[in-house]
């Protein structure tokens, strides 16, 4: 399953998310939630960071390519999003 | 493989339009299908005909029109959505005994059911919300 | 595991805070009425509109209380919460409507995927 998070990383939306992200899921952080590069100690990272993405697009709109650079966070493009919706057959949004 | 778009955010309130957009073209750049976008809760706003933006801002109307123009999208509103918030086709207009309306096709008022069947029907079903 | 079915519809958001609540309720009624089997699955402020003590809110604005009273006409029957939420709402199973069901958080990722779709209200 594959979970998009459009809002920031201490929101309902986010909290609710982490208790519903399984193991073999991926997390992508899209419009508000690329914050979550500002917040190395947010809960997702703690138990998912191989598989959580920053919509590199929405990164650069926020300002946050050097912090997602430093705390070495995987960005993908609109392109690699898609890619990801590809992959999982289940997309919740969560907003 | 077919995708559908379920768009829940209201233009200009919530980005969910422009992201939408942004992954309706990709999609279709990458050889993908649309089966169709539903607009729902305040996403129906994405279908009025009168909105007018400021000359340097997109306008969505216009954006998601072009995206059916340029590639046969169907554009499902929600209609007990739409009714609600003053969205309607001039059928709708009438039947209410309103002096105006602001759907015009490519937009359809539809009910909710269509966006169940497109949930079934598609490969994919992507919220923007 | 078996095959996921049906559609599990997620409420997050309260009555008379935003009308997401009476659009994912009437999602899940008309995807019944086609015949389609749904289940309610409450988090956060959503589990606001599980209190059985609810009123009406300000003059004509809707409740959402019938629309929850509704559901079992429809045989949408199996409303659910996680044990953590009503935790941090500090509300106890007895102050709910009689039927819901409450599972432990750690479970809800293999209860998503036992559905085979999901909407997110």
């Amino acid at each position: 399953m594959l979970h998009i998070l459009t809002k920031a990383p201490d929101s309902d939306a986010a909290q609710q998310m982490l208790q519903a992200v399984g193991e073999n899921d991926a997390i992508i952080l899209t419009e508000a939630g690329v914050q979550a590069a500002l917040h190395s100690e947010w809960g997702g990272f703690q138990l998912h960071s191989a598989r959580i993405f920053l919509l590199a697009e929405d990164v650069t709109a926020w300002g946050l390519d050097d912090a997602v650079a430093s705390q070495a966070l995987t960005a993908v493009d609109i392109d690699g999003f898609i890619a990801l919706t590809e992959q999982h057959v289940q997309t919740v949004t969560w907003y | 493989m077919e995708y559908g778009l379920l768009v829940m955010g209201a233009p200009y309130t919530s980005p969910a339009p422009h992201s939408a957009l942004r992954f309706a073209h990709t999609l279709l750049a990458r050889g993908h299908q649309i089966g169709g976008v539903f607009f729902y809760h305040e996403g129906v706003h994405n279908a009025s005909a009168l909105m007018a933006p400021p000359q340097d801002e997109l306008n969505l109307h216009k954006a998601w029109v072009e995206l059916h123009n340029a590639h046969q999208v169907p554009l499902d509103v929600c209609i007990a959505a739409a009714l609600r918030r003053g969205i309607m086709s001039e059928a709708e207009a009438k039947r209410h005994g309103k002096a105006s309306f602001n759907l015009e096709a490519p937009f359809e008022l539809t009910g909710l059911g269509q966006l169940l069947t497109l949930q079934q029907r598609c490969d994919r079903l992507i919220t923007f919300a | 595991m078996t095959e996921p079915n049906g559609l599990l519809v997620i409420i997050r958001h309260a009555p008379y805070a935003s009308n997401l609540l009476r659009e994912g309720l009437d999602t899940a009624l008309v995807a019944a009425a086609f015949g389609q089997p749904v289940d309610l699955l409450f988090l956060g402020q959503g589990i606001m509109a599980l209190l059985h003590e609810q009123g009406n809110g300000a003059p004509g604005q809707k409740a959402s209380r019938p629309t929850m009273d509704m559901l079992e006409m429809y045989d949408i029957e199996r409303l659910w919460t996680s044990q953590e939420a009503l935790q941090a709402l500090e509300l106890e199973p007895s102050q709910l409507l009689g039927s819901v069901e409450v599972l432990e958080a750690k479970r809800l990722p293999d209860f998503l995927k036992s559905y085979s779709q999901i909407l997110n209200f």
